[in-house]
């Protein structure tokens, strides 16, 4: 059989990756469920290629988000505590700057106590 | 002169903790400009070398690119006259050839349509050196510039300040027992099964991909494979393998999330544990909501911080196990410290400078740190070495050796059992802690 000459193989392999490349810009996505994640990316412009978490361009909004979702729990159930706790518990759950400062110390400690 | 003093300008690791820290010291301070880096476009290919800045017309950026090729070439060219491993001009000229396919990869990455389908620079890096050296054959002037090794090391230094260990508090103690409790436990199991039961003799690449699986897919990959020294195949087959799969993983988890009637907020901490890579974490936490599309993007990122830990780990590991040639003789310290990868010194040396020295000197908050010297800087340069280092592999690889190292399927086998492993433990840990121990963490 006759050998390819490196540089036809070079043409070919340019042909294929060229293809390939096209068909992924082109804005293709498979029908059906298994095309639902790729219709969800294009339609919010969503980079899925990032390899590092900072790499993401809304990382730190991302961070924040949590923070405040964690700030938030953090105040629902100091106030809570607020209405039922005891003498004892009081001077922690009524201020959530405490309960906040308590979390910030022990981080493993995801209640005021 | 000893050869410990002599390895400080003669070894390729203490050169890239030299180019590591000089450029995170002209980062700090803050006599660099911005790095260029190759923009997204959608339709305009030539987008990608324009920036718009805020009330001012677009600009190109070629120039700045240009420079920072020159930059980038003396830099190195500098550390690569001192080693004398290869011909100085002809690393020269071999590196700007380099330089020029990286940027071919970064700019079909970056197509919008592409950046959907979650297809990094990592993979188009090593398809075009691929399709060069498996065609043609890689020319004797560009195989000059192709010091992948530098390249990865010098990157992952400066990776190294990207790594902060604040970090791992962001979601409490749920998020470090679904990061930090499953990942170990993965990759241990991995690497037994691999070595013991599938009776892999390529060892670097079974922990190549146990690291791969476990933690945060190419970046872990290419840090493991530095710190235990692995062949350019070995990190080409475990990134081709976690590129394709976790594709497939983002595409098909949050379907599965949703038929399942899963918590949503379990379901992205399932997500943030398994799928490799944060773009492709991001985008199917998205499927699930905002609050969803948060949660795995954190898991994730405490899951980042692990990568540091687990490649001194890997290499301490590595050089007094793995390579002891006689397994009755406890190797001595100096022996360890002469095989051990210095690299990973600088890498952990930048970790620990930025997450105990540089954020609390700049007010304790990640922003100025991350807005100052990180994103505009080293984050920028760390992804251009990575991306030549890409390219590098691809150019010194080919596919006999590629699938010479297939050992019938077993990597196949190995990443499939692992991550079947890992999902089954993360979605047990993170239903523990975030619906039994820590049902109001969220």
């Amino acid at each position: 059989m006759h050998r390819l000459k490196g540089w036809q193989k070079l043409v070919i392999g340019l042909v294929v990756v060229t293809g390939v490349t096209i068909f992924f810009m082109s804005g293709y996505s498979p029908p059906g469920p298994a095309g639902e994640v790729l219709r969800h990316n294009q339609t919010n412009d969503i980079d899925a290629s990032p390899l590092f978490y900072s790499e993401v361009e809304h990382m730190a909004e991302l961070e924040k988000g949590v923070a405040a979702m964690r700030d938030s729990v953090a105040s629902d159930s100091a106030g809570r505590a607020d209405d039922s706790a005891s003498t004892k518990n009081e001077a922690t759950s009524a201020n959530p700057d405490n309960c906040k400062q308590a979390k910030v110390c022990n981080p493993l400690s995801e209640r005021c106590e | 002169m000893s050869n410990g003093i002599r390895s400080l300008w003669k070894n390729e690791d203490w050169w890239a903790v030299w180019f590591g820290f000089f450029i995170i010291g002209l980062a700090l301070l803050e006599v660099l400009p911005r790095i260029p880096k190759i923009g997204k476009w959608s339709t305009a290919p030539l987008d990608a070398f324009t920036v718009a800045r805020e009330g001012v017309a677009t600009e190109t950026i070629l120039m700045p690119l240009l420079l920072l090729m020159i930059g980038l070439a003396v830099l190195t060219t500098i550390g690569m006259a001192a080693m004398k491993t290869v011909p100085t001009g002809r690393y020269f000229l071999g590196f700007l050839g380099i330089f020029v396919l990286a940027c071919l990869a970064y700019w079909v990455a970056n197509q919008a349509g592409i950046k959907h389908w979650g297809l990094s620079y990592a993979l188009w890096a090593l398809i075009l050196g691929l399709l060069i050296s498996n065609t043609v054959g890689t020319p004797k002037w560009l195989k000059a510039g192709a010091q992948t090794e530098l390249f990865i090391k010098t990157g992952l230094v400066l990776m190294g300040a990207e790594i902060l260990f604040k970090k791992i508090v962001s979601l409490g103690a749920p998020g470090l027992m679904v990061a930090w409790i499953v990942t170990p436990i993965v990759v241990i199991f991995m690497w037994q099964f691999g070595v013991r039961k599938l009776k892999m003799t390529n060892k670097e690449l079974v922990i190549i991909i146990a690291c791969a699986t476990s933690v945060c897919g190419v970046s872990a990959a290419i840090a493991v494979a530095a710190a235990c020294a692995a062949r350019k195949e070995d990190l080409t087959l475990a990134v081709g393998m976690t590129l394709i799969f976790t594709v497939l993983m983002m595409f098909f988890m949050p379907l599965a999330i949703d038929a399942m009637g899963m918590n949503a907020i379990l379901g992205a901490a399932w997500m943030g544990g398994t799928i490799d890579s944060t773009g492709a974490v991001v985008a199917a936490g998205s499927m699930l909501g905002p609050d969803a599309e948060k949660v795995a993007a954190v898991v994730k990122m405490i899951q980042n911080v692990l990568i540091g830990l687990l490649a001194f780990i890997v290499a301490i590991y590595w050089v007094t196990v793995v390579q002891r040639t006689d397994r009755n003789v406890r190797p001595n310290p100096m022996e360890i410290w002469y095989r051990f990868p210095k690299f990973v010194i600088g890498f952990v040396a930048a970790s620990l400078l930025f997450s105990f020295v540089i954020v609390p000197a700049t007010g304790g908050g990640f922003e100025i740190a991350e807005d100052t010297y990180i994103n505009p800087i080293t984050k920028v340069l760390r992804g251009w070495f990575f991306c030549l280092a890409f390219v590098a592999i691809g150019l010194e690889s080919n596919f006999r050796d590629l699938a010479s190292r297939m050992e019938r399927g077993k990597p196949l086998l190995l990443y499939a059992t692992g991550q079947s492993f890992n999902l089954a433990l993360t979605i047990l840990i993170a239903y523990l802690a975030f619906m039994v121990f820590f049902p109001n963490a969220i």
